[in-house]
């Protein structure tokens, strides 16, 4: 799990730049967490050939889904950019785990899942986040698992 | 000449990063037609004239396999040009939406460019055809 875990980081670095144009944090506040209010969740899951899953959960802070939708989208559309913001982060998820795919399952065997919002944790997520990532000052926590 | 153009993907924002992707070139657009799924860009494609179809391949209800399976037996349809527009690169996946006689693909994350110049790829025409102002790449 680590080498998917350090490709996962990688691959959401680089997307978060290349969608996004945001440039992850060089100093990370230690132990930072995400705040609760304006948070929002989502998860994805992969397939695998033997029958069980990687499961995703990215946790987004307020802030950071704000400009992630101002820069994705921007203000020329009918809608406001509240409301773009859950499309723009479950486009985001779908974008990282698609290309962390890529780089697992070259020979197309694994089944690829479509992200979803959730309100909730999922049961399976506990403890530290598997990734933390912050971007001027706005965290974005990943955890990933194995059911 | 201007172009009606289909998106299909599930993702409202994604949609419209196209769309403005495809403003910002000078592109003569008609008709900009959009759907959330397969199914309903099929049931759209009832009442529309499309130029071209620019699709997801993984959304609910009818993924686009599915639909460039169905649009590409149809002979109605089956000579709109499809631009397939995913995270996928494994070369199993890709072998078989080539097979399906796909006109172009795109890889995401993509730059504003490779949209463009994959648009007028797949519609045949010259960049002066399809751009309606003089944008150049400054504007990307």
């Amino acid at each position: 799990m680590n080498s998917i875990q350090k490709t996962l980081e990688t691959v959401t670095s680089r997307i978060l730049t290349d969608m996004y144009f945001l440039f992850t944090d060089e100093d990370m506040p230690p132990g930072q967490s995400v705040p609760s209010e304006g948070a929002l969740g989502f998860a994805m899951s992969l397939g695998e050939p033997q029958g069980t899953e990687l499961q995703f959960y990215f946790l987004f802070s307020g802030g950071l889904a704000q400009e992630m939708a101002e820069n994705f989208v921007g203000t020329d559309r009918e809608s406001s950019i509240e409301e773009q913001i859950p499309g723009t982060l479950q486009e985001c998820v779908n974008m990282v785990v698609g290309n962390l795919l890529n780089e697992l399952d070259p020979d197309g065997q694994f089944r690829m899942g479509l992200p979803r919002k959730v309100e909730e944790r999922p049961a399976w997520v506990s403890g530290e986040p598997s990734i933390r990532l912050s971007y001027s000052g706005n965290p974005l926590h990943i955890w990933m698992g194995r059911s | 000449m201007a172009y009606n153009l289909m998106i299909v993907d599930d993702s409202p924002s994604m949609r419209g990063v196209i769309r403005k992707i495809i403003g910002m070139s000078g592109t003569d657009v008609g008709q900009f037609i959009e759907a959330e799924h397969g199914a309903d860009a099929l049931e759209k494609l009832q009442g529309n004239w499309v130029d071209l179809v620019i699709t997801d391949l993984y959304m609910p209800v009818m993924d686009g396999f599915e639909f460039v399976r169905r649009l590409k037996q149809d002979p109605m349809f089956h000579d709109i040009p499809v631009l397939v527009v995913s995270t996928e690169s494994r070369q199993a996946r890709l072998d078989e939406i080539n097979a399906m006689g796909v006109a172009g693909f795109i890889h995401k994350p993509f730059r504003p460019e490779t949209v463009r110049d994959q648009i007028i790829g797949c519609l045949g025409v010259t960049p002066d055809e399809f751009n309606t102002e003089d944008s150049g790449d400054g504007d990307f």
